[in-house]
């Protein structure tokens, strides 16, 4: 096995002018150096697998071919014995650059004679998205109470602990292709393989082993995979890349970053009535595998879990100098929920009322659902009954007696609470497809009794930690009543899975994957039921099916167990009833009708010290809906991680870059992960409403902990500082922005300098 | 590039009790040594420049970050890796703790903590306090579980270690 390294752009911008790597393939041990120049010229660019109507096209490619834009960007790959080799070579890989300006943020790119990063583009807008429903300007003019906010949503990333690896093997003379990739999607890879390298996809074939965490970043196809594999047919040898960490920042979609301009209507009495949003998605240099969807949920999701009449939203997709933004737990929800929720804030405090209150005042009520929003129907929900239970969970009344006392003793003392919806069980295809995405909705399940009554479930969906093999094999041992311990689950190998729709992400795979394998399960369970009635001599509606043995109801002597119908189906045909097939495996696909959208509510007290501008946790709240739970221990632990995710994209986590679009990170020092201190330990408890539309009843989890968190962290920072009077708009808040808005650090110069009342 | 990067040398270290003698270049990380040259791939690399903790082992009993060090620096040393925790095929206490509380989700910073949290074990007096484990932990970093089940897990293990031999207690 050959090992691969990457060299990658040091410019944010600039026109690769010449490639001389003889110096490099002179070392011993160098096998290959391979550039932008060695891809043909009709090589294709890396495809998308979402096209939203009217997005422009950002072709970048497996290597850069002449012109690179973000720092970061691969340009070359040095293969040698040892990565040890290959990072000396990479040294002497003499590249001419002639450097190019950079654009550092998306206003900074719709600036008047801003450089564009596509010369044949007017401007550095690669899509723009506009909705609306209602009379928007009606109700602003009719409005008592209008609050308007500018948004600010650092740059972050999934950062999953372990970063990518990338194994190819291709043989040329076969004409196979093998490769093993840390990736949520690995069907979509190995199509899209085929489709930049020409193999047809039987030819290809991916596997996924486990996964170190992907949180969405590993929802995208990279050019490191395709690269690598063209390095093991130009070596003729097996080649591994293992990104490293100092790469992955740079390398490795980063997610998140917004400026949101958004107004929001009120009556006096705390009725909500408009909401517009501007969005400016800052893409970084190109629209990578999921295009701009991320920056399109924040806009659709603008009306959040309120009854909002009107509505107005746009969202611009921008181009930058920087790394391409994709996906992260959550999407754009995170951000979408942020601006409402702080606006819904605004409102209560201009009108005086209590902030749970003035939710309680227009959520959805329970028999309005299905309810069609701004754009997606949702399909259940006890928003009130939610609410109501957080605040009870949390003792909020209890927490702001307590915050009266504790600020008279001149404690910064602050509770903020959230409401968000998850969008999950993504499809349904036709949606999908209406809205764009080159993928189904669909997931396949595929499960098969074996001789000795075990059960093997197949899924092309990938475990990366989240637990949902576990899941599925619950899902298939209740249906085929043997135990979990005989379920084994086989995921994410094109050559022996079934296709999932979409992949691993959009916190489906216990929904529409669960549905799919309990279909399976299903349809294997009643061919059991008939061979052992045979076998029984019984009726198949006389019989019953219990710890792996299937009895006469009423004569429990009277029994075969699954091994005997097992052996029966493979080994033993001619004890099976006269005309069915031998066999015991179903693979059946569910495409659920409409998404699923759980709930929750975050309540988060927090203590803020005056002096250094630290935010620490006195308590956490955290009530939730996702339906039918399928292991608590599990859905616990989703939330549990979401919801740490949340707090570091509320108080610690940054990608920050200077005028210049030169990254001012790259190592742990400076892009903070919370740790064992910071996160607070929520005091989780749930309420159960079925989906209507998922066999079983499941929603989803995997993103939910991760939505709501930081604006209920914002909301609780921005009632301790109270005090002083500020709006908290921006996140990360940082202790410089916490001190900045006490004002012991450069006053905010939005901030009112008026202290306000204390209580 | 001077020419003693790459001249090898002659390391002899203990892993889990076990001998190894193997000629290495001066600047292999122990990390890469362990893992690549004595196939021992239980401990992990997540950063490479010493904060995630993920490649933590026991350097003569004292955590240590295997990123961090050459493998010629620990000639003659005692070093514990992930995989001498489980003896016959049995997990130990710890091990076992953070299988029953869901301490684990992808399971790639869990070596680093097994080992950080072992040594924590081996050392305390009683059981540990939550704010005391968390201290403790803070070294390590891990990207799935938000912490609080890792924590029970050590705190868990603890108890039973402790009641196990209560000479530990107190």
């Amino acid at each position: 096995m050959l090992h691969a390294v990457f060299l990658r752009s040091p410019y944010p911008h600039a026109r690769i002018v010449g490639i001389d790597a003889s110096a490099a393939l002179e070392i011993p041990g160098v096998h290959a150096v391979l550039t932008g120049a060695d891809l043909p010229p009709e090589f294709p660019p890396q495809p998308l697998n979402h096209a939203f109507h009217g997005q422009r096209e950002t072709p970048y490619y497996a290597l850069a071919r002449d012109r690179v834009r973000y720092v970061g960007e691969p340009v070359a790959v040095i293969v040698a014995d040892s990565p040890y080799v290959a990072e000396d070579a990479r040294e002497l890989v003499a590249v001419e650059w002639e450097p190019l300006p950079a654009v550092a943020s998306a206003e900074a790119a719709l600036a008047d004679g801003a450089p564009l990063l596509y010369e044949d583009w007017p401007d550095n807008v690669a899509a723009t998205f506009e909705t609306e429903m209602g009379d928007v300007d009606a109700a602003l003019r009719d409005a008592d109470l209008v609050v308007s906010e500018r948004f600010d949503l650092a740059r972050l990333f999934a950062c999953p602990l372990e970063g990518r690896g990338v194994l190819a093997e291709w043989d040329v003379y076969r004409d196979e292709l093998t490769v093993w990739t840390s990736s949520q999607i690995p069907h979509i890879a190995r199509d899209f393989l085929s489709w930049v390298l020409g193999l047809p996809e039987p030819r290809i074939r991916v596997i996924v082993p486990r996964v170190g965490g992907g949180f969405g970043a590993k929802f995208h196809f990279y050019p490191e995979e395709v690269a690598v594999a063209l390095a093991s047919r130009a070596t003729g040898r097996p080649v591994r890349w293992v990104e490293d960490r100092a790469e992955s920042f740079l390398a490795t979609v980063h997610a998140r970053e917004q400026v949101v301009e958004a107004t929001m209507a009120a009556r006096s009495d705390g009725v909500i009535t408009a909401v517009t949003a501007d969005i400016l998605g800052d893409m970084g240099a190109a629209l990578h595998t999921v295009s701009y969807g991320p920056v399109w949920l924040t806009a659709v999701m603008m009306t959040n879990v309120y009854v909002i009449p009107n509505a107005r939203v746009r969202a611009r997709a921008i181009v930058t100098n920087k790394t391409p933004l994709g996906s992260y737990r959550g999407w754009g929800q995170p951000q979408a929920n942020f601006v409402v929720e702080r606006l819904v804030d605004q409102v209560a405090r201009r009108l005086d009322l209590d902030p749970a209150e003035l939710r309680r005042r227009n959520l959805i009520p329970p028999d309005r659902f299905p309810y069609k929003g701004l754009h997606h129907v949702f399909d259940s929900g006890r928003y009130e009954d939610c609410l109501d239970k957080a605040l009870e969970v949390a003792g909020y009344g209890g927490w702001r007696e307590r915050q009266r006392q504790l600020r008279e003793e001149g404690r910064l003392v602050g509770i903020g609470l959230s409401f968000y919806v998850e969008n999950t069980a993504l499809g349904p295809s036709r949606i999908l497809n209406a809205g764009g995405v080159v993928a189904g909705g669909y997931d396949i399940g595929h499960v098969r009794l074996e001789t000795n009554g075990e059960a093997t479930v197949f899924t092309g969906l990938c475990e990366m930690g989240q637990g949902f093999t576990n899941g599925l094999a619950q899902l298939c041992a209740d249906e085929l009543g043997i135990d979990l311990d005989q379920v084994t689950v086989v995921t994410g190998d094109t050559q022996v899975c079934p296709v999932t729709g979409y992949g691993t992400g959009a916190s489906r795979s216990a929904s529409v994957g669960g549905a799919a394998v309990g279909k399976a399960a299903r349809t294997v369970r009643r061919k059991v039921l008939e061979i052992a009635a045979h076998m029984l001599e019984a009726s198949v509606d006389d019989l019953e099916l219990e710890a792996g043995q299937i009895s006469v109801r009423g004569s429990r002597e009277r029994f075969v167990t699954m091994a005997d119908v097992g052996r029966a189906a493979y080994l033993r045909p001619a004890e099976l009833p006269e005309g069915m097939d031998p066999g015991l495996e179903a693979i059946e696909v569910f495409d659920p009708p409409q998404m699923a959208w759980p709930y929750g509510v975050n309540v988060a007290v927090v203590e803020v010290d005056r002096e250094t501008g630290l935010v620490s946790f006195l308590d956490y709240a955290y009530v939730h809906d996702t339906g039918t739970i399928l292991n608590p221990l599990i859905v616990e632990g989703q939330i549990h991680g979401g919801m740490a995710q949340g707090v570091g994209m509320a108080l610690y986590e940054q990608l920050a870059y200077d005028e210049e679009a030169q990254p001012l990170f790259g190592t742990f020092m400076d892009y903070l992960l919370p740790t064992a201190l910071e996160i607070p330990r929520p005091r989780v408890d749930h309420l159960v409403t079925p989906s209507p539309l998922i066999p079983g009843g499941m929603k989803g989890v995997g993103e939910a902990g991760a939505i709501g968190s930081p604006a209920a962290v914002a909301a609780a920072v921005e009632d301790a500082l109270r005090p002083f009077g500020p709006t908290v708009t921006r996140l990360p808040l940082t202790p410089e922005r916490v001190l900045a808005m006490i004002g012991t650090l450069g006053r905010r110069e939005a901030a009112t300098p008026a202290v306000e009342e204390a209580r | 590039m001077s020419r003693a990067l790459h001249d090898a040398l002659r390391v002899r270290l203990r892993v889990n009790g076990e001998a190894f003698e193997r000629v290495v270049e001066p600047r292999r990380l122990l990390a890469d040594f362990l893992r690549e040259d004595l196939e021992l791939r239980g401990t992990h690399l997540g950063c490479e420049h010493g904060v995630c903790g993920a490649c933590t082992i026991l350097l003569d009993g004292e955590p240590a970050r295997s990123c961090l060090l050459f493998a010629v620096q620990c000639d003659g040393a005692e070093i514990q890796t992930v995989e001498g925790l489980a003896r016959n095929g049995e997990l130990s206490v710890l091990q076992e703790a953070f299988r029953e509380h869901h301490g684990l989700q992808c399971g790639f910073c869990t070596p680093g903590f097994l080992m950080t949290a072992s040594y924590v074990l081996e050392h305390a007096r009683g059981v540990p306090g939550e704010h005391e484990i968390r201290e403790a932990l803070a070294g390590n970093l891990c990207r799935c579980t938000g912490y609080h089940n890792i924590v029970d897990a050590v705190r868990d293990a603890a108890r039973r270690l402790a009641s196990a031999s209560p000479d530990k207690e107190g």
